[in-house]
């Protein structure tokens, strides 16, 4: 077990190394320059000279990269944002637990409700509550996400006044430290983008979960467990769901992988101030150190879950022998 | 043998609805010109009068947007786009990840596992943001936008085309063509590549969707070709001029269209899958 | 007193080619504190009969007639709460003791547990001592209560399948192929166990098998079933001293060692019939050594043989003549001219 998982963080540091250079010369190669964001050109050569010193980027390409590499992994130092002035990270902090916040929200939302839903479809398998579960699913899977967030808006921040529109709290709200993330505030602004992300994401939990559930309605111990007199409603999640959860639990890890890097455009429409949307800012003010960072620790959180979810896998299945 | 596999085809209800939608959209994206009423770009004046917000009615069947343009034929235009984008993309990614996923599950070895431990980081790699930021730094463009996701999007490709290379390599007849002394390049393209075509064409569908998606959402953000009028770029536009708040009728129907558009192809590639692989047509 | 008593019996699935009467018009009663076999090819409808008294049919299955008493009341009618009131508590079952029988998720004692607690109101703690003494009961160690379904062996499960159908003092046990997955070793020890518990404990059961040679063993009483209808109905030890019907006959000449005079093993060629479009006459008449063109248009009727004996043949008086000719080979060979 330890060293299973030693081995999937080594594999998983490996491949964040490997990321962390494409994305640094992805930056520097490409030809858009970086510089002309934060360099006015109506400046002395000189000055220009100096700015661009200061950021480091006089030195050659190879030096910058060897550099770049010792403060990200020594310090933890992704360098400083060109349009805030100040070191990326403590730009970042806020915004990497946001993002967290609101992608787990959205896919235990997505998992929770498509299991379920999925397992009562196969139980009552040719019923009109199946056929419509399957319809809501494909809609929401075909819509784009930030679509579905506008139509949302539309309808309940707006139409309704049910939801603030946009942000992660209100203005002039006081709370300090981890009181932040537990106000009914913060929960307030956090449904609606939570549950037009978690929409996106339901189909294939829901659909992988009715296949599984399907064979196993078959399985005798689901006869046995008639035979005790069980409950249904014990049968059909104690027995038959538990056993049928593996197959979709293990979509979880890509599935979280992509939820995080199409958090994007729902931190977009909500303005939900996560990594997602620093990422479209600062791609848009060619702040490239941001951006980068932005990118990387997106890029981070979804190989965690991909590690987290390999334990899970473990967990849920005591056959799985590492 | 194929062609009764496209009677199958043919046969499911739903993926015969999914031709319909799709072929309807390839038709409306062929003759938009005639089909759009304005040019998607002209601000519409009435004696002089910018016709803006204006509800859907008979003159403006979707409305207009804040700059009085006609979205009806805004979305009629922005077909082309996404058929083009979907379509294009599918094709690189396929030819591209057919090609990886035949070279690594054929050769094997050391090209097989420098192949797939890629393939392992590029799923590390989040999508959007990706695109997001390569779109920026090659300057928005259609081109570019099919660029970045071809880049990252033939990673499914190589996968499944290894995985099933890996078995075909297996059968008998492939060793007989070996001993016959066909080379590698014959084998690969004549022998093991007809059979998985029709998995190609499952994964292609799925692509077609996923792309158009993809533009959609990139657009959305700002870093669209602004050249091009696209459902992604209406939908940015309307959101930054707070249609979400006003004008419903300006955020509805390119997001539908983009809907219709990706249940057809979704309809397609499940119609396809059934039609090959016969253990999911019983029952379920 | 027939503790069980099913009375007409019959039992429709509803198939893609019709519809299919897995059990037609079937009649019999368990005593309390006796086993009664039943046995059978696949698809005589034994399991059919089993799932019909536990209303474990599946969606397409239905009784489409008959009673099912038990205790004197027709259960065939019951609604889910009044069936949950009977389930586990009076009728109880012993299922194959291959691995899924057990949900492969829960360790062994939880399984115990739960239907103790859930359908029998215990607390967590009795329930527990129980699950122990069963355990005692079955000769498995108590540390094995905490063992997943895998981390057994097929004795092992089919040895906890049985402590967990006792655990509720169940009027009734149902065994259905206890011993099927196991190799021959280990379903001599588990039959004799099975056989050692219900004389001990006066367990009244149905004992469902292929297999006639381990109903010897532990049932007191036999019915053997073919195509959906008993062909003979007695006391074991009537039926291998003195089976009436062919098929009967046929069964017990395939059971190595039973009857001595014979020069090697006969088993009946053929296969039972289509269930949808059933032919007139005998069922068993198409792979029948004696069959007459009476057999082949008129079905035969229960008849009695002597007060506890039944069989479906036309021909019960010449019984002792088919015996005989049943010993030998080429009777049944003949057939396939």
């Amino acid at each position: 077990m330890l060293i299973f998982l030693g081995k999937r963080l080594i594999q998983a540091l490996i491949a964040l190394f490997i990321l962390i250079t494409i994305v640094f010369f992805m930056f520097r190669l490409l030809p858009a320059d970086p510089t002309a964001a934060m360099v006015d050109a109506s400046l002395s050569p000189e000055t220009q000279m100096q700015i661009k010193a200061s950021f480091g980027l006089d030195q050659p390409l190879y030096k910058q990269y060897f550099i770049y590499l010792k403060n990200i992994i020594l310090h933890g130092d992704f360098g400083m944002s060109f349009f805030y002035r100040e070191s990326v990270i403590s730009v970042l902090a806020s915004r990497i637990l946001n993002t967290i916040i609101l992608g787990t929200t959205a896919i235990i939302f997505a998992y929770s409700l498509g299991l379920i839903l999925g397992a009562l479809m196969a139980w009552y398998r040719g019923s009109l509550f199946e056929m419509s579960s399957i319809i809501v699913g494909l809609f929401f899977k075909a819509a784009p996400q930030f679509w579905t967030g506008m139509i949302f808006l539309m309808i309940f921040s707006y139409g309704l006044g049910w939801f603030p529109y946009s942000g992660i709290r209100e203005a002039g709200y006081e709370a300090s430290g981890i009181m932040k993330y537990f106000s009914m505030d913060f929960l307030h602004h956090l449904i609606l983008p939570a549950t037009v992300t978690g929409l996106y994401y339901l189909a294939q939990p829901m659909l992988l979960m009715r296949n599984a559930m399907l064979e196993i309605t078959n399985e005798p111990f689901i006869e046995l467990a008639f035979a005790k007199g069980l409950p249904e409603r014990r049968i059909i999640f104690y027995h038959a769901a538990r056993n049928a959860l593996l197959p979709a639990t293990t979509t979880l890890a890509t599935k979280m992988g992509q939820l995080i890097g199409g958090i994007v455009l729902i931190e977009y429409v909500f303005s939900w101030p996560g990594l997602g949307r620093e990422i479209v800012m600062a791609a848009s003010r060619y702040d490239y150190p941001l951006a980068q960072a932005s990118f990387l620790l997106i890029a981070f959180v979804v190989m965690f879950y991909n590690v987290l979810a390999d334990l899970l896998y473990g967990f849920l299945d005591p056959r799985i022998v590492y | 043998m194929k062609s009764k596999k496209i009677n199958l085809l043919f046969n499911d209800p739903l993926a015969v609805a999914g031709i319909i939608i799709l072929t309807i959209f390839i038709i409306i994206a062929i003759f938009a010109p005639q089909i759009a009423p304005y040019d998607p770009n002209e601000i519409i004046r009435v004696d002089g009068k910018i016709q803006r917000l204006q509800r859907p009615s008979g003159e403006f069947i979707f409305g207009t947007t804040y700059m009085g343009r006609d979205i009806f034929s805004q979305v009629v235009i922005g077909s082309r786009i996404a058929l083009r984008v979907g379509l294009l993309a599918a094709i690189f990614v396929a030819i591209i990840g057919t090609a990886v996923g035949l070279v690594s599950g054929y050769y094997g070895g050391w090209i097989d596992t420098i192949a797939m431990r890629f393939v392992d980081i590029l799923y590390g790699i989040p999508f959007i943001p990706f695109v997001i930021i390569l779109v920026s730094l090659l300057k928005p463009s259609i081109w570019n936008i099919i660029l970045a996701v071809s880049i990252l999007t033939w990673r499914t490709v190589a996968r499944i085309v290894r995985s099933q290379v890996l078995s075909i390599i297996q059968r008998p007849y492939i060793k007989a063509a070996r001993v016959a002394g066909a080379s590698d390049f014959r084998i690969m393209v004549f022998h093991i590549l007809p059979n998985i075509l029709p998995l190609i064409f499952v994964e292609m569908s799925f692509i077609v969707g996923w792309a158009i998606i993809s533009e959609a959402s990139v657009s959305f953000v700002g870093f669209g070709d602004p050249r091009v009028v696209s459902w992604g770029k209406i939908l940015h536009t309307a959101f930054n001029n707070g249609a979400v708040r006003v004008a419903p009728w300006w955020v509805a129907p390119p997001g539908f269209a983009i809907v219709l558009l990706v249940i057809s192809v979704f309809l397609i590639s499940r119609g396809i899958e059934q039609a090959i692989n016969p253990r999911l047509r019983d029952g379920r | 007193m027939a503790l069980l008593k099913v009375e007409n019996l019959s039992t429709e699935y509803d198939t893609l080619e019709g519809t299919l009467k897995a059990v037609d018009d079937v009649s019999f009663e368990v005593k309390k504190g006796e086993a009664l076999g039943v046995v059978g090819e696949s698809g005589c409808g034994k399991s059919t009969v089993m799932k019909s008294i536990l209303q474990l049919l599946p969606r397409n299955g239905r009784i489409s007639s008959g009673k099912i008493l038990y205790k004197n009341k027709d259960i065939t009618g019951y609604n889910n709460k009044q069936l949950r009131e009977i389930r586990w508590k009076e009728i109880s079952m012993i299922s194959q003791g291959a691995m899924n029988s057990f949900n492969p998720v829960y360790n062994i004692g939880k399984q115990l547990i739960e239907v103790m607690i859930v359908q029998g109101n215990y607390s967590e703690k009795e329930a527990r001592d129980r699950a122990i003494e069963l355990f005692e009961i079955v000769g498995l160690d108590k540390k094995r209560l905490n063992d997943y379904p895998h981390q057994m062996s097929g004795g092992m499960r089919q040895r906890s399948m049985i402590a967990m159908s006792l655990a509720l003092d169940p009027g009734l046990i149902i065994a259905d192929e206890p011993t099927t997955a196991l190799d021959v070793v280990m379903q001599d020890r588990i039959l004799g166990k099975i056989s050692e518990l219900q004389k001990k404990m006066e367990l009244s059961m149905l004992f469902v098998t292929h297999d006639i040679s381990i109903i010897a063993e532990v049932c007191q009483r036999l019915m053997v079933m073919y195509s959906g209808k008993i062909a003979e109905i007695s006391t074991t030890h009537n039926i291998f001293k003195k089976p009436y019907h062919p098929y009967t006959m046929g069964l017990i000449n395939a059971i190595p060692t039973v009857v001595e005079d014979i020069d090697h093993l006969v088993s009946i060629p053929g296969y039972p019939p289509n269930l949808i479009n059933v032919l007139k006459g005998c069922r068993f008449a198409p792979r029948c050594p004696f069959a007459t063109s009476k057999c082949r248009v008129e079905s035969p009727e229960m008849k009695l043989v002597n007060e506890n004996h039944r069989a479906a043949c036309h021909y019960i008086e010449k019984a002792d003549e088919f015996r005989e000719k049943s010993h030998r080979t080429e009777t049944w060979e003949g057939l396939l001219v």
